[in-house]
């Protein structure tokens, strides 16, 4: 996590900005916690905001962007407190089993091959 | 007899001959489907940006991204650009919410809408990954897939990678099986068929990879597209693929699963199938500017098919209308041809998905001759149109 992470295409260049800006190790759906290791109750969201394209970027883990992408000039920073809303739980994987079954679950080989012969059949007399 | 047969197959030569063209080309493409393989795991994750548009999506904005986290790709290697396009209802409180549980989540909030071209263009600016995924807000990611998207990236000259997005409120309604019945057949066949070439011609803005350095080499044409030499919101998933498969590779993984939500109601897919038409004509042109330098198969394939949504209308009218008028009876080269395509792309789907509801193929064809299939015109006419499109 500490060193910057190289990659693995595009020329070999060395990009550091995920591994510098974000301080979570892998996991998913933990909210941020402090120093102490204790779960917070609020997190700072810094917010660069453009006046005159009224567009506002909002960033967490990262810096947000100090140029507007569309006039090119200096956005303006602040930093808004926001309270940490509960988690949404990750689907389970027997949830995601279920949903793929939803999806696929196609009938015998058998099944299947008496229904194109038949279908073969019914254009042939037709 | 057998030369009455002929006599009587070519009294109308331009059915006969579409009848004909058609019927090789959807047999054409089960025959190359049949040879597509997925691309091949290779351990690969690079750094990734999954760029989420949104426009009045509500509660499924959060869903959304909460799959995109859950997905099991590295987290640190992981960042989402939420873009909430100036949408009137809640969208935003949701997107903000799930930023509080996710440090990767960049959220850009344009103030008012401007379309989705200016979504994906900035967000592609804002990104940092080597790699992009775009993801539509209504589109849920199952867990592998963002990796299993990568691995065909691991050739340098693809430039482009198409997901599998099948529907997730499939079973609603007589119009949303007509839809999922027409999205397997789109994916399954006509994109795996493509993929083989590396020519799939559209990777839909609802699942699908770019390499991040190819977009932001045509993004001046992309953004700045003209209609009639007028500047508007043209830049969509079918342009943005254009401007990438001339000079690269675009593929197709059946692996890498989605679901999306499709529209419920006619008015509304009556408005999608109008944009999407739109930019089917706009995109056709440019595509045939370049599609000779590709392999002769795909070449031949595009060629062939590129008129045919142009000529439709004017078959089904001289078979469905003139014909019986005249000799009393429908064309019956053009009348077996639909009814056997259709049964084939049904039954497919039925045998390989194992959904029910193939009869509800029949009814998209009926619903294209009979309505859809004119929407060509009217696209011809309103070609400059800039809405947004589903939901505008």
């Amino acid at each position: 996590m500490a060193t910057g992470m190289t990659s693995t295409a595009g020329g070999g260049r060395t990009l550091s900005f995920f591994t510098r800006s974000n301080p979570r190790p892998a996991g998913s759906g933990s909210p941020p916690v402090g120093s102490d290791g204790r779960r917070r109750d609020s997190v700072e969201v810094h917010s660069s905001r453009c006046p005159h394209c009224l567009i506002d970027v909002q960033t967490l883990g990262t810096a947000p962007p100090t140029i507007c992408p569309y006039c090119r000039r200096t956005m303006v920073q602040s930093t808004l407190e926001r309270t940490i809303a509960p988690a949404m739980a990750p689907p389970s994987p027997e949830e995601v089993k279920a949903r793929l079954k939803a999806i696929y679950h196609p009938p015998h080989f058998i099944f299947g091959f008496i229904v194109a012969v038949g279908a073969v059949g019914l254009l042939a007399c037709s | 007899m057998q030369l009455n047969s002929i006599e009587n197959y070519f009294y109308q030569p331009l059915v006969s001959i579409y009848s004909i063209i058609a019927g090789v080309f959807v047999i054409t493409r089960f025959i190359f489907a049949a040879f597509y393989k997925a691309p091949a795991e290779a351990d690969f994750e690079p750094t990734l940006t999954v760029l989420v548009p949104c426009f009045n999506e509500g509660l499924a904005i959060r869903k959304t991204l909460e799959r995109i986290f859950s997905s099991g790709y590295p987290l640190n290697k992981l960042e989402v650009v939420c873009v909430n396009d100036g949408s009137s209802d809640d969208s935003l409180v949701h997107i903000q919410e799930a930023q509080t549980n996710h440090p990767g989540l960049v959220l850009v909030n344009f103030e008012k809408n401007r379309g989705l071209c200016h979504g994906w263009g900035v967000a592609t600016f804002l990104a940092r990954g080597e790699f992009m995924v775009c993801v539509d807000s209504d589109t849920f990611v199952f867990p592998g897939s963002l990796h299993k998207l990568m691995q065909g990236f691991v050739d340098p000259t693809v430039g482009g990678i198409s997901g599998h997005c099948d529907i997730e409120n499939a079973n609603v309604n007589m119009l949303t099986r007509m839809q999922d019945v027409r999205y397997y057949f789109s994916y399954k066949i006509m994109k795996a068929a493509e993929s083989v070439f590396g020519t799939v011609s559209c990777l839909p803005g609802c699942f699908s990879a770019y390499r991040r350095t190819c977009v932001l080499a045509v993004m001046d044409d992309w953004i700045n597209a003209t209609v009639w030499g007028k500047h508007g919101n043209y830049a969509d998933d079918r342009s943005l693929t254009n401007l990438i498969l001339r000079d690269y590779k675009i593929l197709y993984d059946d692996q890498a699963l989605a679901t999306t939500i499709c529209p419920e109601g006619w008015k509304q897919y009556a408005r999608q199938q109008s944009r999407w038409v739109k930019s089917y004509l706009r995109e056709i042109w440019k595509t045939g500017k370049f599609m000779w330098r590709k392999h002769p198969v795909p070449a031949l394939s595009w060629y062939a098919m590129m008129w045919m949504p142009i000529v439709e209308p004017v078959v089904m009218v001289q078979a469905l209308v003139i014909a019986p008028l005249q000799e009393g009876m429908l064309h019956p080269s053009y009348v077996i041809g639909v009814f056997t395509i259709t049964l084939v792309w049904s039954l497919h789907f039925w045998i390989t998905s194992g959904r029910r509801w193939w009869y509800a193929g029949i009814l998209f064809t009926l619903s294209y001759i009979f309505f859809f299939g004119w929407q060509t015109y009217w696209g011809f006419l309103t070609l400059d149109g800039k809405k947004w499109g589903t939901r505008g």
